[in-house]
């Protein structure tokens, strides 16, 4: 059994990965893909303690985090597209009109 | 029960898949790669899954994430792709020492932290699982509150009513977002709107 440690530096990486695609990119499909890097990071860690305590839970509860990521990208599709409708492009700082 | 040399290698080396293809997703140029790349990341995350004895969650994560989520940022990166020299689709890494330094630093700072919290934790003895016990059998009677599980785990019954009412709001919301609101047609998803 590898230690749970091991899994828990890996999703911190892939987690940080994730913040940080989504702080420097200006792609909104590319934010799509960062969150869907964060959401797996959290898995990670709820399977690693599933097997540590011999518990379900955390394997039950992956099933639905991917169930919710299903979910977001099917909205986050929708309004990527309305924005690339409107404003002609996946920038998400050409999106500026409602700033005040 | 300590962890073999073989099983620590197949850690290490997945582990380096993930993350290198991780980075690819948020460093390279073209946005089609990363999302090739991102199938990369999720088919190794499923790995790291089997080690860990969750063989449904595995198969689940390719089925739900390779075989949906990313045919779904493939469709859209399609749709919103005009051309091959299209200049939105490689909006960045343009990394500027500025701005983009300080995130970066942020970044690596949130990684710190997490990672001082996860050595320094106090994560008591290993359990495992029982031995002889059927691990998809189990989820299926947590999931819906029977009784005979062989695991231990909470029950999810009202859990897994409440995420189909969300995956149902989440469709018919995707439905509404593609659709165009003046005069009442349906859109042309990703032509341009003249009469806007």
């Amino acid at each position: 059994m590898i230690p749970p440690t091991y899994y828990l530096l890996l999703a911190a990486v892939v987690f940080s990965i994730g913040v940080f695609g989504i702080l420097t990119r200006r792609n909104a499909l590319i934010f799509l893909m960062a969150v869907e890097l964060m959401l797996n990071a959290a898995n990670i860690n709820l399977i690693a303690f599933s097997q540590f305590y011999g518990n379900l839970t955390g394997q039950t509860f992956a099933l639905f985090t991917m169930a919710l990521a299903a979910a977001e990208v099917a909205v986050g599709i929708g309004i990527i597209l309305v924005l690339f409708r409107n404003f002609t492009g996946v920038d998400v700082t050409e999106a500026a009109t409602m700033r005040w | 029960m300590a962890a073999t040399t073989y099983e620590l290698a197949a850690f290490g080396l997945f582990a380096a898949v993930t993350v290198g293809a991780s980075l690819g997703v948020v460093l390279v140029r073209d946005v089609w790669h990363s999302a090739l790349l991102l199938g990369i990341a999720l088919l190794s995350v499923a790995i790291h899954f089997v080690m860990l004895r969750a063989e449904f969650v595995a198969a689940m994560q390719i089925l739900v994430y390779v075989g949906g989520v990313l045919i779904l940022i493939s469709f859209a990166v399609m749709l919103v792709r005009r051309g091959s020299d299209d200049p939105s689709l490689s909006t960045s890494p343009q990394l500027k020492l500025g701005s983009h330094l300080w995130r970066g630093l942020g970044a690596v700072a949130l990684f710190a932290v997490l990672a001082v919290v996860s050595l320094r934790a106090a994560l008591g003895a290993a359990t495992g699982f029982p031995s002889g016990a059927s691990i998809t059998a189990s989820i299926g009677v947590a999931m819906f509150a029977l009784s005979g599980a062989g695991v231990p785990s909470e029950t999810f019954l009202v859990a897994f009513e409440i995420i189909d009412v969300v995956l149902v709001a989440a469709l018919v919301a995707a439905v509404m977002l593609a659709r165009r609101e003046s005069g009442g047609r349906l859109a042309a998803i990703g032509r341009e709107v003249d009469d806007s």
